[in-house]
């Protein structure tokens, strides 16, 4: 069963900038290669999720991360990709 | 309810005659079950020592023709067309068969799959689970795909005959579960858009909520991950893909389609989401919406909740169900009109092709 252990302690809010970190911080695999090192915004906190299906083990809270499409391909469509990113994955963009 | 309103085999684009395209989706599909969703769970049971290899090779060895728990299958069909429905239903059958030895009659030996996806090999490379190239012409990759078949149903059917015979599950038990597989339901993923059509308590509630709201409308409610439900409206199409695997919400709608896992799709759809929506499904998104493109690479699956169609004023959530097809709710498609359906319904009857997959 998949439950939601705290949505409380998550770091990031709805609305942060955030960058991806580039290269894989703790060994979790999870965040796909084409948004490594790119920006964009918090657009869903999941929260910490227990899913004893697929993994043991407690993550670091997951967010849904919105980026445009133009940051991560060169379409120029203003369109939005979202991405499930854990938070290890993620610092708070520094310039804005 | 017919069949193509849950698993079903369509290429791209549809066209009933495409045998290339037909194959190779019996080709992916095969070799998505075989290796993520059949072996892993030998090789859980193996590590766990809950059956061993001798058990394997007893079984194989005591295993006559009247104790089978499968059907004998040969390869058959007058024509390549009928040679290509044969092999779609068995096909479906040995999804069945995998189903049945993973249900909770089964679970009875207190496992949980933890660690599944990296035995998998979903996110890693240096697990990477190898799987069978095909090549050659229709003929040969029939002819492929049928020893394939044939093979992998033996396993199955070994594996089974092992499990009883070490008392994990029982003749009876697996019986009664293989006749529940078989018997038609409303496909769950109809059923819950049809409601979130008629009734804004209940959308409001599956969009806050996930999961939670499905337990209230008696739907099965899955436990793989948090569901998020994404809404179409006139300003915003939704479109959800996994790029690492093939993560899906199976466990409500289904059976993944097998497009889905394809990694033309996987790559394309977020490398430029329109022209793929265009050139692998015909859907055109007008410039007056913005796409979003779901990637769900962890705990959460998604869906989308397309838009109820025009026209269709005064019909019963029973029939609005009809128009819900699967890729709808992945954002490959829209709902049918219900002049679509119709036409549809005409199609697969005249090609006298329901075949029905459970959810």
């Amino acid at each position: 069963m998949s439950k939601i252990l705290k949505s409380m302690n998550s770091k990031f809010k709805i609305g942060d900038p955030v960058v991806i970190a580039p290269e894989n911080p703790t060994g979790n695999p999870r965040t796909p290669r084409y948004i490594r090192g790119k920006r964009g915004v918090v657009g869903m906190v999941h929260g910490v999720l227990e899913n004893i299906r697929d993994h043991r083990g407690i993550h670091q809270p997951l967010y849904a991360v919105r980026f445009d499409l133009s940051e991560l391909s060169t379409s120029q469509d203003r369109d939005f990709i979202w991405v499930d990113v854990h938070e290890e994955w993620l610092s708070l963009q520094s310039d804005g | 309810m017919s069949g193509k309103h849950g698993h079903s085999h369509k290429p791209f684009e549809g066209h009933m005659h495409d045998f290339n395209a037909h194959i190779r989706a019996v080709e992916e599909d095969l070799e998505y079950y075989r290796a993520k969703r059949f072996e892993p769970r030998i090789f859980y049971l193996l590590r766990r020592g809950v059956l061993t290899f001798a058990d394997l090779l007893q079984a194989r060895v005591a295993l006559k023709r009247k104790n089978q728990f499968f059907k004998t299958r040969k390869p058959q069909g007058k024509n390549i067309e009928a040679r290509v429905r044969y092999l779609e239903e068995w096909l479906d059958e040995y999804v069945k068969g995998i189903a049945l030895v993973s249900a909770r009659a089964v679970e009875a030996m207190d496992m949980v799959t933890e660690d599944n996806r990296k035995e998998r090999g979903d996110y890693d490379d240096f697990f990477k689970i190898k799987k069978k190239a095909h090549h050659g012409t229709l003929e040969e990759r029939m002819v492929n795909v049928e020893q394939d078949l044939k093979d992998y149903q033996e396993l199955l059917e070994v594996f089974v005959q092992a499990l009883i015979h070490r008392g994990w599950s029982t003749r009876v038990e697996l019986e009664q579960r293989w006749k529940q597989l078989h018997e038609e339901r409303p496909w769950a993923g109809g059923v819950i858009v049809a409601k979130a059509w008629t009734d804004a308590t209940f959308k409001q509630a599956l969009l806050t909520t996930g999961r939670e709201a499905l337990r209230e409308m008696g739907v099965h409610q899955g436990k793989v991950g948090k569901l998020v439900v994404v809404e179409n409206t006139d300003s915003v199409h939704n479109v959800v893909v996994c790029t690492l695997c093939s993560c899906y919400p199976y466990d409500i709608l289904g059976d993944t389609p097998w497009w889905y896992k394809h990694e033309s799709y996987r790559t394309k759809i977020v490398q430029n989401p329109r022209a793929c929506m265009q050139e692998m499904f015909g859907l055109e998104i007008p410039a007056s919406k913005q796409v979003h493109v779901y990637d769900s690479t962890s705990d959460v699956r998604y869906f989308v909740l397309p838009k109820c169609p025009a026209g269709t004023e005064g019909m019963s959530e029973e029939e609005l169900a009809k128009l819900v097809t699967v890729d709808s709710l992945i954002g490959a498609a829209e709902a049918l009109s219900p002049f679509q359906l119709k036409e549809r319904e005409i199609a697969h009857r005249e090609l006298e092709m329901p075949r029905v997959r459970p959810d």
